[in-house]
C-alpha cells in the first residue's frame, strides 16, 4: 500500500518516472524530434514548473530565505529521488531538512538527463541566472547538491569562463557532489567497448544489436569520461566554493576489494585529487561504507554530513 | 485526464510511431542483405543468372511493399491517435 506521502508527491508516479527514464535513455533524440516527452529544465514545485518571477516564487515558496540550496538529480531520475523512503520516520528530503535545520530555501531541478552534460550545464547556468534575477530577496549564499550526473551538471555550469555566468556564481559557497562520477563510470565505458566490438563484427545480427545499444543518449555516453573538459584538460573546481564528494561503497569496509572495484555499484571512490596548477581547491572526499548509489540520495548519515558541511563557515 | 498526461500520451504516440518506422526499416535492410546471399551464389551460374535477377526483383518488390504497408499503417495509426488526443485536448480546455 502506498503511503500518503508518496501519493502527494506528483513527481513520484509511474508516468513521471517513466518519462524521466525515457529522457535519460533517449533525451537528445526526443529534443531533436520536438517530442512532447522531452523535459525542459526547470525548478519544480509539487511536480509543476516554478514560474521564475518574484510573484511566482513568493506564491509557491514560503518562507523565502537568503540562503538557497539547489538539488540536481541524477541520470534517469526526477526530483522525487531525493525523498526519504516511507520507512524513515522523519521523512522529507535533504532539501526540506536543510530548510528545517539550516534555514535554507530548497529548490529542486528537473531536467532532461539524456542531453550532453555540457548542454545541461549551460541550461543550468542560464536557469540560475534567471533565478538570481527574479528572486525576491538578496541571495547571500547558494549551496549546490548534485547526485550522480547532477554533480557533473553543476560542475559544468560553474565554469567561470561561461559568458552567461552572472551574479549567481559569486554566491555559490558550497558544491556537494553525491556519488558523482568525476572520473567517469566503468559501466558506460564497458557499454562503449561492447558497442564498438559488436559493430566491428561483420554480421548483420551483431551490428544490429550494436546499433540498438548505441541508441543511448549523449548524456549517458558523457558518463564515460565524467568531468567536463576545457582546453584538453579537466574543468578546474570553482575556486570560490568549497567542494565535497560524498561517495558510497557496497561493502562495510571501504578497502575491501569488492568495495574498491565496484564502489557504490555504479561509481568508484576516487583517489584523492591532486592540487591542480590553478588556484582552485581539490574536493574533500567522504566515504559512506555500505551505502549504495541510489541510497546515497536519501540516507540519514549522508544528511548529517551535509548538515555539518553547511554549518561550517 | 490532465494536460500533462495528454502531452505525455502525444509524445509517447510520436515515439512509438518513430520506433516502428525505424525498426521496420532496419529489419527490411537486414532482410534484404540476408536474402541477397543465395542470389549472389546462384547468379554465378550464367544460364540461370537472367531469370534469377527477375525472381530477385519480384521478391524484393513483394517484401518491400509489405514493409511499406507496415510503415504506412503505423503512420496512419499514429496520425489517428494524434487526432483523437487533439480532440480530447480541445474538449478538456
Amino acid at each position: 500500500m502506498k503511503s500518503a506521502k508518496a501519493r502527494t508527491d506528483p513527481a513520484d508516479t509511474w508516468p513521471e518516472r517513466g518519462v524521466s527514464i525515457l529522457n535519460g535513455m533517449l533525451g537528445d533524440y526526443l529534443q531533436r524530434r520536438g517530442n512532447e516527452l522531452a523535459i525542459a529544465m526547470a525548478f519544480r514545485h509539487r511536480g509543476e514548473p516554478l514560474a521564475l518571477t518574484k510573484a511566482g516564487l513568493r506564491a509557491a515558496i514560503s518562507p523565502l530565505s537568503r540562503k538557497l540550496c539547489i538539488l540536481v538529480h541524477g541520470f534517469c531520475c526526477n526530483e522525487s529521488v531525493w525523498t526519504f523512503p516511507d520507512s524513515d520516520a522523519e521523512g522529507g528530503s535533504y532539501g526540506s531538512r536543510l530548510q528545517r535545520d539550516g534555514g535554507y530555501t530548497p529548490l529542486f531541478v528537473r531536467y532532461n538527463s539524456g542531453l550532453p552534460i555540457a548542454e545541461s550545464g549551460a541550461h543550468f547556468a542560464q536557469l540560475l541566472q534567471e533565478l538570481a534575477a527574479a528572486y525576491p530577496l538578496r541571495i547571500d549564499e547558494i549551496t549546490l547538491l548534485g547526485h550522480s550526473m547532477g554533480g557533473l551538471v553543476i560542475r559544468s555550469a560553474c565554469d567561470p569562463a561561461r559568458a552567461d555566468n552572472g551574479s549567481w556564481l559569486k554566491r555559490v559557497k558550497r558544491a556537494i557532489y553525491i556519488g558523482t562520477p568525476h572520473d567517469g563510470a566503468d559501466l558506460e565505458r564497458f557499454a562503449q567497448l561492447t558497442t564498438g566490438t559488436l559493430q566491428s563484427i561483420p554480421s548483420h545480427v551483431t551490428r544490429l544489436i550494436g546499433d540498438i545499444l548505441n541508441l543511448r543518449s549523449g548524456g549517458v555516453k558523457d558518463l564515460a569520461t565524467g568531468q567536463p573538459v576545457v582546453d584538453g584538460g579537466p574543468l578546474p573546481w570553482l575556486a570560490s566554493a568549497r567542494h565535497t564528494l560524498l561517495m558510497g561503497t557496497l561493502t562495510q569496509d571501504p578497502d575491501h576489494p569488492v568495495g574498491r572495484i565496484f564502489g557504490d555499484a555504479l561509481v568508484r571512490v576516487p583517489r584523492a585529487y591532486k592540487s591542480p596548477p590553478t588556484e582552485s581547491m581539490p574536493p574533500d572526499i567522504v566515504v559512506f561504507p555500505g551505502v549504495h548509489h541510489l541510497a546515497l540520495v536519501h540516507d540519514a548519515s549522508v544528511y548529517r554530513c551535509i548538515r555539518q558541511i553547511c554549518a561550517d563557515e | 485526464m490532465t494536460k500533462p498526461t495528454l502531452r505525455q500520451l502525444r509524445g509517447l504516440n510520436d515515439l512509438i510511431t518513430d520506433a516502428v518506422e525505424a525498426g521496420v526499416t532496419r529489419t527490411e535492410q537486414i532482410h534484404r542483405a540476408i536474402a541477397r546471399r543465395p542470389y549472389a551464389v546462384l547468379e554465378r551460374l550464367r544460364p540461370i543468372a537472367a531469370p534469377l535477377r527477375t525472381i530477385e526483383y519480384v521478391q524484393n518488390t513483394v517484401t518491400g511493399s509489405i514493409y511499406w504497408t507496415i510503415r504506412f499503417a503505423a503512420k496512419v495509426s499514429g496520425r489517428v491517435v494524434s487526432q483523437v488526443l487533439e480532440r480530447v485536448d480541445t474538449r478538456t480546455r
